[in-house]
């Protein structure tokens, strides 16, 4: 069938720039403000976030930047021209087992933290479940049209957060934003050790997405600037929770940004309890980041098994994040399982991307003009 | 195709398999209020605690459908007490008992007795579920009951059908009296008790069978006990040094008679001083704004001088009452209550961070601090007429 | 020209028959072979007559009700009866009868029997003249038809009150009034083995993207059935979901509708004998709009135009929400409300899911009912539905009274819905809903709402994705979606639909 141009397979520099909050934005925004307030001092959280992001900022760059010096190919075509086949399989593969245990992660702290919230007595394996299948359901279509959902939710996630923030403005009192620049050193350290990674990772979908970019020169600007979102979001929020929650009471809270919303009284009464409907919301951006993860999972297979159907690797992918979300058994398991997979995660891009630049320096591979 | 029938099987399946939580809004028990008093029976070990939840019967309340003035004979709310160690499991108890699971999302007002809030440690723990569970919200006011908290629960209410919303119909009317302190949200005393500031709880007691928002109870943060009650009188005097004033009046003698100072605005500034660790100076400025709102004498009030005059009288009558109250909190209750603490931890946290165990514990520094005092008043207008009679 | 031959096996019943396919120079012969062909029926009108000094013998056939019998009569019984001078040569009457004598505008030569019983069948008149082996098909087509009306299911305050028909010509003739322009394009195509009804794709040239009316003519070219009774069964042709409830063609009774989307460089499709034309492709922001929001001012049609969303939100959601909140979160409702509540279903014996279901079913019902009755009665049925059984359900204890509201709401927002297609897959979405709300709360809601957002950004409508332009987005075109921009900001045509002629007007600026 015929389509337009504009309808095809192929993405635009903005969609890069909403993907990227897209996947990031997920849950870890939902207990960050705990995370960070646990080790410093008054609203000093904000300090490391700041330092992380623009990270964060910096790294999105530059996996664009390099990544769009091959114009059109895979990620499993250009590693292989730089680092040969074999290894450019096992980065492959890796991402690949990575994204699986992102999705298996949010779907799992997404079931979690509904029954908290939503359910009660309704078991995690049938939340999860649901969740999974629609998950699995919107990977199955147009790789466009996952693209067309981030556009479509983002709009609705940025305007609930502000939601939030506005109707707390009343509750901040200042006093509990103070003292400043308390925080000892080695409780920054501590910061970047327990949280900072979680918060921002997501950017690895860089390597596979740019290879659909129609002009993948203006992607790093757009992948930076989309960056940006998270990073400027996450300071608003967690400045919010100290001033409204102080710190004592942050560092307490299991999901701090789901009690500020629990503080929220909506003028006119029209809903009693703005968490429910908050959290409801914030189901979209999980969805949404579950969804890319899982599709990048997806495009790292396809590139390694050219052959096989993409919907038979999802059928395949499948049981194997229902799996692997349901083996933790409790929350604190689950927050390891995270830790731990963050942490592979920025290790893994970091050590990808200083691989590649330098040998592809070394040896020489011409990026195509 | 295939993918989609298998969607579609699967929703079967949950349709099937579905519906756990599904209770039908008619079979919860709506809890609005609930009060915790000792037991009276105590048996040793543990102790023994009475929560009394107050179940909106909804039917008593009357629909709209069978008009407007229709009151319904049944009672709109029945009380349940039960005892217990544990106020959870006294909640499952009352399933038992009440037919409809108690459900507490619509909870507006916890009553502790003052009994129940000097022992030690009891008051704190009997707030963790209240914390704890995802039902509770933080917005629930707490407020204490000189009385046994299940009586206060039990007074009706002349325009609330229900006792428990009476508090917060009160509570409105913090802007006309000036003797209401802030009502305590939950959420606020979980961030008092883990950061261990003293803190104020509303009190209610009960006057000729009727419930009424009267002084407060003063906290200590680190027992989390009732320490001591203040009157209303000294809340205005509280209210004005904190700053958080929403509204009152101060009543006082000048030559001329019996005269009302409505306060429309008033703003305070604290300054503390920590350079001493021994002799911490602690200024206090306040500012007030307002209008002489009843006069029994018969002087012209449209006069630059008497008003300046009765400005001053005014702060004097202010600062007196102020610093009474701060007398009262160093030499009788030994709590600095106003926040003092606060500040210094958010403006002086080195200091803070090197006096804060022997504040108002240890060496109690906080009894020997200086406290000054600057009240300026102002009288803007003297509402509608100058006299009334001459 | 006139299309496809006929479907069965001529030759097996020429065979058993016995008459000939061709027209030959035998004038009772060839009367006869049309009477066979078509069994003699009632309504064939079969005139001979004699013309000319030399006494021609001629024949007119017709088919009785389908042709105009005035204009027959005054344009070739009289032409003919009167002319004089005529030629005694066979060939020459034929060819001086057929250039001077008969002044009927629409004229063709016809060579076969096929030609004849097409023509005759479709409203033409045939004009047989002995010893000559062709026919003259004279446009004679006419008969009862229906007035211009208001349109009875699109009716606005302001607006054109003009309506189309069943007539296609008449339908074509609407079009060109409201584009009176060199560029504006008809292409007609036959549809249906057997009934061979005209369609006509009309597109304004230079505006519209040549892609688009490759793909609509290619997909037309495809259709092969019987008879096409109504658009529909086009729109069910070339559609190109059949599983979706989202109606992936729009329809309109409204000229002044369907020329506006032409300008914006859609393609209308138009079939005889249904007032009903398709508007091809659609989109999800598109089906929400109404003619009247650019009639009225700016301001008028913005607000009116997010009350329309407002209605969409509710006809989908909202049976659903209330099932959420009653029976899973009834915190969130406000306490005083969700103690009226409580008390309201105090007698209530069912689920909110089942007492959901069968307020919609009957709402359902009732809606149904209405339709199928006279007007006058249909209104009857509507408010006794409405009130007498929302009253006495409710005394009966067998519904909450909050529960009439709520369905009382639905069908209102589902009613102010300009589209009736885009209505009726609202409210099939809607039953889904209540499902997934009895089983999940308020988390099976979002759950499905993320699922039909997959499917809109999935479904495409002849190429342009039905989720556009809000994904992919074209800013420009968010002036006219659910805000509706001042007359004179709009200058571009819908980006979304990638047309030849890009602006409307070439400035904004308002002329002094």
């Amino acid at each position: 069938m015929k389509r337009f141009k504009y309808a095809d397979e192929r993405i635009s520099e903005r969609d890069i720039m909403i993907a990227i909050p897209s996947i990031v934005i997920g849950v870890g925004i939902l207990s960050m403000p705990k995370q960070l307030a646990s080790v410093t001092i008054g609203a000093d959280g904000w300090i490391p976030l700041l330092i992380v992001g623009l990270f964060a900022v910096f790294m999105s760059w530059a996996i664009a930047k390099f990544a769009s010096g091959f114009e059109g190919q895979t990620f499993l075509t250009y590693a292989s021209k730089i680092v040969t086949k074999p290894v450019a399989i096992v980065l492959s593969f890796m991402f690949a087992i990575l994204s699986v245990f992102i999705t298996a992660y949010q779907i799992r702290k997404i079931s979690n933290i509904s029954q908290q919230y939503l359910f009660d007595r309704t078991p995690i394996e049938v939340i999860a479940l649901a969740f999974l299948l629609v998950v699995v359901y919107a990977v199955s279509g147009s790789r466009a049209g996952l693209f067309r959902i981030n556009m479509m939710f983002m709009p609705i996630i940025i305007l609930i957060a502000l939601t939030l923030v506005i109707f707390n403005l009343g509750w901040i009192s200042i006093g509990n934003l103070m003292p400043v620049f308390q925080t000892p050193f080695t409780g920054y350290v501590q910061v970047v050790k327990n949280t900072g990674a979680i918060s921002y990772l997501g950017f690895g979908i860089l390597w596979f997405y740019l290879s659909l970019v129609d002009k993948p020169k203006k992607a790093p600007r757009a992948a930076a600037l989309g960056m940006c979102v998270p990073v400027g979001l996450y300071m608003i929020i967690f400045i919010m929770s100290i001033g409204v929650f102080g710190n004592a009471v942050t560092a307490n809270l299991l999901y701090p940004t789901i009690e500020l919303a629990k503080v929220v009284e909506i003028p006119g009464g029209f809903f009693e309890r703005f968490e429910s409907v908050f959290f409801v919301i914030w189901i979209m951006a999980i969805f949404i980041t579950a969804t890319m993860a899982m599709d990048i999972g997806v495009i790292a297979l396809n590139s390694i098994f050219k052959n096989t159907e993409k919907l038979k690797i999802i059928f395949i992918l499948t049981p194997l994040i229902y799996l692997a979300g349901m083996i933790p058994q409790d929350v604190v398991e689950v927050d390891f399982l995270g830790a731990v997979m963050s942490w592979m995660i920025i290790i893994l891009n970091i050590t990808v991307l200083i691989l590649l630049t330098v040998v592809a320096k070394i040896r020489g591979v011409k990026r195509n003009e | 195709m295939n993918k989609l029938y298998l969607i579609l099987v699967c929703c079967l399946c949950l349709l099937l398999a579905g519906c756990w939580d599904e209770v039908n809004i008619e079979e919860r028990g709506f809890v609005i209020g609930i009060a915790i008093d000792m037991a009276e029976k105590q048996s040793g070990g543990n102790p023994e605690i009475t929560l009394t939840d107050q179940f909106v019967v909804p039917a008593g309340l009357g629909t709209p459908s069978e008009g407007g003035g229709h009151q319904s004979s049944q009672k709109p709310y029945t009380n349940l007490s039960l005892s217990g160690n544990s106020l959870f499991e006294i909640s499952r108890e009352m399933a038992l008992i009440q037919g409809n699971a108690p459900f507490y999302e619509h909870l507006k007002l916890i009553v502790v007795s003052e009994e129940l809030a000097r022992e030690p440690n009891i008051f704190a723990n009997s707030m963790d579920i209240l914390l704890r569970d995802p039902e509770m919200r933080r917005e629930t006011k707490v407020v204490i009951s000189d009385q046994k908290a299940k009586d206060i629960l039990e007074i009706k209410s002349p325009i609330e059908s229900l006792p428990a919303m009476h508090v917060e119909t009160v509570n409105e009317n913090r802007e006309k009296s000036g003797a209401l302190i802030q009502p305590l949200r939950i959420g606020n005393l979980n961030q008092y008790m883990l950061e261990k500031n003293n803190y104020l709880i509303p009190r209610v007691v009960s006057v000729d069978g009727k419930m009424m928002l009267k002084g407060a109870g003063v906290f200590d943060g680190d027992t989390n006990q009732l320490v001591d009650v203040i009157g209303e009188t000294d809340i205005v005097a509280i209210n004005l040094i904190t700053g958080d004033f929403k509204g009152g009046f101060i009543k006082f003698e000048s030559n001329d008679g019996l005269m009302i100072y409505e306060i429309k605005r008033a703003k305070s500034n604290i300054k503390i001083d920590t350079d001493e660790k021994d002799n911490i100076n602690i200024i206090i400025e306040i500012d007030t704004e307002g209008n002489i709102a009843e006069t029994f004498g018969d002087r012209s009030l449209l006069n630059k001088e008497y008003l300046d005059k009765l400005d001053e009288e005014i702060s004097q009558n202010v600062e007196r009452k102020t610093v009474n109250i701060i007398k009262k909190a160093q030499e009788e209750v030994g709590l600095d209550f106003f926040g003092f603490s606060e500040i210094m931890q958010e403006r002086h946290y080195k200091e803070w961070e090197k006096i804060k165990d022997n504040w108002d514990k240890g060496e109690k520094i906080f009894q020997h601090a200086t406290i000054d005092v600057k009240v300026n008043s102002n009288v803007r207008t003297s509402g509608t007429t100058d006299q009334t009679k001459d | 020209m006139l299309g496809r031959s006929f479907y069965w096996d001529k030759t097996k019943k020429n065979e058993e028959e016995n008459f000939s396919l061709e027209i030959g120079t035998n004038l009772t012969e060839n009367l006869k072979n049309v009477k066979k062909m078509l069994e003699d029926p009632s309504d064939l009108v079969i005139r001979e007559f004699n013309i000319g000094t030399a006494n021609h013998r001629t024949a007119i056939v017709y088919i009785d009700g389908i042709v105009d019998s005035v204009y027959i009569h005054d344009h070739i019984m009289e032409d003919l009866k009167t002319a004089s001078k005529l030629p005694d040569d066979k060939q020459k009457l034929f060819d001086v009868i057929r250039k001077e004598v008969i002044t009927v505008t629409g004229i063709e030569m016809g060579h076969s029997l096929d030609d004849v019983s097409n023509a005759i069948l479709s409203g033409n008149t045939v004009f047989y003249l002995d010893g000559v082996d062709q026919v003259l098909i004279m446009d004679t087509i006419g008969g009862e038809s229906r007035a211009i009306n208001e349109p009875q299911s699109e009716s606005l305050i302001r607006g054109s009150k003009e309506g189309f028909v069943e007539n296609i010509r008449t339908n074509t003739m609407l079009i060109r009034r409201y584009i009176a322009d060199s560029n504006l394009r008809f292409s007609t195509y036959k549809v249906g083995r057997r009934s061979k009804k005209d369609l006509v794709v009309a597109y304004v040239d230079g505006i519209v993207n040549p892609d688009m009316i490759d793909e609509v003519k290619r997909r037309l070219e495809t259709i092969d059935i019987d008879d096409a009774p109504e658009s529909g069964y086009i729109e069910q042709w070339i559609e190109d979901s059949f599983l979706s409830p989202f109606p992936q063609i729009l329809n309109t009774e409204r000229p002044d509708k369907a020329s506006e989307a032409m300008l914006q460089g859609k393609v209308v499709i138009l079939l005889d004998r249904t007032p009903f034309v398709l508007i091809a492709p659609a989109t999800f922001g598109s089906s929400l709009h109404s003619p009247e929001d650019y009639y009225w001012r700016w301001s008028l049609g913005t607000l009116i135009r997010m009350l329309r969303y407002l209605a969409a939100f509710i006809s989908v959601f909202l049976p659903a929400l209330y099932i959420a909140l009653v029976s899973y979160h009834p915190g969130l409702i406000p306490s005083d409300l969700a103690f009226s509540i409580a008390a309201s279903r105090d007698e209530v014996p069912f689920p909110p899911f089942v007492e959901a279901l069968i307020m919609t079913i009957t709402m359902e019902l009732l809606r149904e009912a209405g339709l199928r009755l006279p007007t006058a009665i249909g209104q009857t049925i509507g408010i006794v539905g409405g009130l007498v059984i929302g009253e006495a359900a409710v005394s009966a204890g067998i519904v909450s009274p909050v529960m009439v509201i709520v369905v009382a709401l639905n069908a209102i927002a589902s009613f102010a819905l300009p589209s009736y297609s885009i209505a009726i897959s609202f409210r099939i979405l809607q039953f889904g809903l209540m499902g997934a709300a009895a089983v999940f709360g308020l988390y099976g809601i979002i759950l499905s709402y993320i699922m039909i957002n997959i499917h809109i950004v999935n479904l495409m409508s002849f190429g342009v994705p039905y989720s556009t332009p809000f994904a992919p987005s074209f800013l420009s075109d968010w002036k006219d979606l659910v805000l509706r921009a001042p007359i004179a900001m709009v200058k571009k045509r819908p980006v979304y639909m990638q047309p030849d002629d890009k602006k409307f007007m070439d400035k904004g600026d308002r002329k002094q």
